[in-house]
């Protein structure tokens, strides 16, 4: 009996000292290392942005936003800084063309193409619940999903994670 | 110069109370081989402490930033009270804090008179031991006397949630509690090693009874403040950090029954030791969950892992200790054959209550923790899963609130109980039906809980009653514990109200429109633009209507603070017996006419804290009965 409450005892130690390891913010995703979810909706021009535009380019990044979410403006300058490393691509979430124009213009756009996600579906695929919410994208499968905005501390994550392929 | 002086204090209790920490192993392995004056030890260095807590108040108060903790927490538009309250508006000083507290109860203990001189020694050399522990984690992880140079000629800013008058008092409170069970644990483990003597309950109570009525304060301070000043329209949300505090208060409060009757009947010693160290390790628990951040809680402290594993080392260490102790206790603690029904039957009923209550919120809290290590998995478990374990456990622990208070020492019986509570039982069929009538349209539950809450409240009522038509003086005793029964009654009626007959509205409200809640019409007249000394507001003014006659005009506020860029909501509240009308004020709309509004009616929150005051009025009777009978 004795023993069997040391064992206990320290048992719930050694799960408090491995919990402190670990973020509890970071919140895993099942695309993990998955193929992208396929999708075809329209671009901010006009066109047709799909599945395929990201699959074919490498390493890229995948940035759900709006302009009418605060956060979002918060990450921009980070975005920019990584546009001139890697090729972003953007969904704005239930954004109309009238809102996201000016604020893009004010802001300077990162993105290679934006696509329109009007109804919010694309962003239930991806599994996003909140804005903004980014993933890095290599050869067509998911590496990294990133929820919140890219802080400057970030940006060394995600250069890393960019860089080595 | 005066934060150097601080530091220098600080050092020399490390110094000073290692001598304490340095017997108290030795002791394990040549015990009389020099024996020091623990007393002497403990009044140094609650003089050293505080010295250095004043020290650190001052650098704060003259706005000295070359201490970081200074510069990033205070700055020098700070209104004065709020330079006052940041020192322990963040981690360092929070803990500086903690040990003046520590330090203070060893203090008042050495000039407790009831002890033997010995005995004192023995208790004191466990929490000098423990105040060493705690000033080499301030030291050597946490101190608030660290420089930086060339220091910023402007500070950042107290978190502006934590600029409110509730803060001044919610965290000394809340400490007093959590530290007051330091002494506790000190005491029981000090008994142990004394081949537990019986005097050793009748110095333990009043620490007891101070202990759990500053916890009481503290968490109904704290429930209040996020009440009135987080804007989230309710007072308790199963965080974590809430939690955390709970742990301690349930098993504090089994240990408060439990002392009374082993100090009456020399009987459950046993349960007085464990529930004496499981309280203070619960309260190290706390801190480890709340200052480690291996749980998500919406109380943000600043985290830092090395920290985490120097708390997690303390609570190994003084856990291990206490249980070791326990284990290797010299005496058996004899057991007495107790019949179930009888006043200790019940007793021990509601400790087994408590702790397995204890039990299982402690599960749900650090459940996720277990989870993401054992199954590499993400769970969060939240208020839906309190809420419903807490329920079928409230049935048996209400009625045992109910039943204990009328059974009789010794032995007692089923059918001569029932029928000495005859009259009382009809009441309630009375009651229930009357509060069933008045609420019939409510859901069942609620109507269930509120006829409980009014059981209790009546069955202490009756007990008075009892005793003035036998024309007797309610002892003091008995007077206390009905104060406090209350108290849980008119919690369980405003926990209620607030919870399952709330209700609310989330919309965008045009300026001039009004809307209808309970018997309320409330009309938004408007939004005005306040400067404050350090923050700019946005003030809305809504109009409360009721039968077509205006009562009140109410101004929720969102604060914009210039200095660390931080927003806050201000609720406006119009408090009634019956319930409170709680407005607050979101965002503009695009089209600069609508605003979010949202209103909520919460029924009877008014009567959780007067049960709160009620529970700690009980308290305070309790302790001023144990001190003037010793």
């Amino acid at each position: 009996m004795k023993y069997f409450l040391f064992c206990v005892f320290f048992f719930c130690i050694y799960i408090l000292y491995e919990g402190l390891q670990k973020d509890p913010n970071l919140v895993p995703s099942n695309l993990i290392s998955k193929e992208i979810p396929e999708f075809s909706i329209e671009s901010l021009q006009g066109k047709n942005f799909t599945n395929v535009d990201l699959e074919n380019k490498g390493v890229v990044i995948l940035n759900f936003f709006a302009s009418w979410c605060p956060p979002c403006k918060i990450e921009h300058p980070q975005l920019l800084q990584l546009s001139n490393i890697i090729p972003v691509f953007g969904i704005a979430k239930k954004n109309k063309k009238k809102d996201l124009l000016p604020w893009l213009e004010e802001l300077g756009s990162p993105y290679e193409v934006i696509g329109m996600d009007h109804n919010g579906l694309q962003s239930i695929n991806w599994g996003v619940y909140g804005l903004p919410e980014t993933f890095i994208i290599q050869d067509g499968l998911v590496k990294y999903r990133h929820v919140g905005p890219i802080l400057e501390r970030d940006l060394e994550i995600f250069k890393n994670l960019t860089r080595k392929e | 110069m005066i934060s150097e002086i601080g530091f220098v204090f600080l050092t020399l209790t490390l110094v000073i109370s290692s001598f304490s920490f340095a017997q108290l192993i030795y002791s394990h392995i040549n015990s009389r081989l020099f024996v020091l004056n623990h007393l002497k030890i403990t009044n140094l260095i609650f003089f050293f402490t505080l010295s250095s807590f004043i020290s650190l108040t001052y650098s704060f108060l003259i706005s000295d930033f070359s201490l970081n903790v200074v510069a990033q927490n205070s700055n020098s538009q700070l209104p004065i009270i709020y330079k006052f309250t940041g020192v322990w508006g963040n981690h360092e000083g929070s803990i500086l804090l903690w040990l003046l507290v520590m330090t203070f109860f060893g203090f008042l203990f050495s000039k407790n008179s009831s002890a033997t001189e010995e005995f004192k020694n023995n208790v004191l050399k466990i929490q000098n031991s423990l105040c060493f522990l705690v000033v080499s984690f301030i030291i050597f992880t946490s101190n608030p006397f660290e420089k930086s140079f060339p220091y910023p000629i402007e500070g950042g800013d107290l978190n502006p949630l934590l600029q409110d008058p509730g803060l001044a008092i919610h965290p000394p409170f809340l400490y007093l509690g959590y530290v007051g069970f330091s002494i506790i644990y000190s005491i029981s483990v000090a008994a142990l090693s004394d081949g537990v003597k019986n005097y050793f309950i009748k110095i333990l109570k009043p620490w007891v009874f101070i202990s759990w009525i500053f916890l009481t304060c503290g968490i109904g301070l704290g429930s209040w403040w996020a009440y009135y000043e987080l804007g989230w329209g309710g007072f308790w949300f199963w965080d974590p950090v809430e939690n955390a505090s709970l742990l301690p208060w349930l098993t504090a409060s089994a240990l408060l029954h439990t002392i009374v009757v082993a100090d009456k009947k020399k009987i459950f010693i046993n349960w007085t030791i464990i529930l004496s160290i499981l309280t203070f390790i619960l309260s190290l628990l706390g801190t480890f969950l709340v200052r480690s951040g291996v749980l998500v809680s919406v109380h943000a402290f600043a985290n830092d892992p090395t920290r985490g594993v120097y708390i997690l080392l303390l609570l190994a260490s003084i856990s291990f200790f206490g249980i070791f102790k326990y284990i290797n206790k010299n005496t058996q603690l004899g057991r007495t054959d107790i019949s179930m029904i009888s006043r200790e039957g019940m007793i021990s009923l509601n400790n087994i209550f408590m702790l397995s209550l204890t039990f299982t919120i402690l599960v749900g809290t650090i459940y996720p923790l277990f989870a993401s290590v054992l199954f590499n998995s993400k769970i969060s478990v939240g208020a839906p899963f309190f809420n419903s374990i807490l329920m079928p456990v409230m049935f048996p622990f209400i009625a045992g609130m109910i039943i204990g208070p009328y059974t009789k020492w010794g032995k007692d019986d089923l059918i001569v109980l029932l029928n000495r509570i005859k009259i009382l039982i009809l009441c309630f069929f009375i009651i229930s039906l009357l509060v069933w009538y008045l609420n019939y349209k409510t859901p069942i539950l609620s109507i269930i809980f509120i006829a409980l809450g009014c059981w209790i409240i009546f069955s202490s009522l009756f007990e008075v009653f009892q005793f003035i038509n036998k024309k007797l003086r309610v002892p003091k005793k008995i007077f206390a514990q009905i104060t406090a029964h209350i108290g849980i009654g008119l919690l369980i009626i405003g926990a209620t109200g607030s919870s399952i007959l709330k209700q609310e509205k989330i919309q965008f409200q045009e300026v001039g429109q009004s809307l209808k809640i309970k018997n309320f019409d409330v009309e938004f007249l408007g939004v005005k633009k306040i400067e404050g000394p350090n923050y700019i507001s946005q003030m809305g003014v809504f109009s409360i209507k009721k039968q077509g006659e205006q009562i009140k005009i109410l101004r929720p506020e969102k604060r914009f603070y210039n200095a660390g860029k931080q927003v806050t909501t201000e609720a406006a509240i119009h408090s009634s017996i019956f319930g409170d009308l709680y407005i607050a004020i979101g965002d503009v709309h695009e089209d600069k006419t609508k605003w979010t509004t949202r209103i909520w009616f919460n029924p009877f929150t008014i009567w959780i804290w007067i049960g709160v005051f009620f529970l700690a009025l009980g308290g305070s009777l309790s302790f001023l009965n144990s001190l003037s009978r010793k």
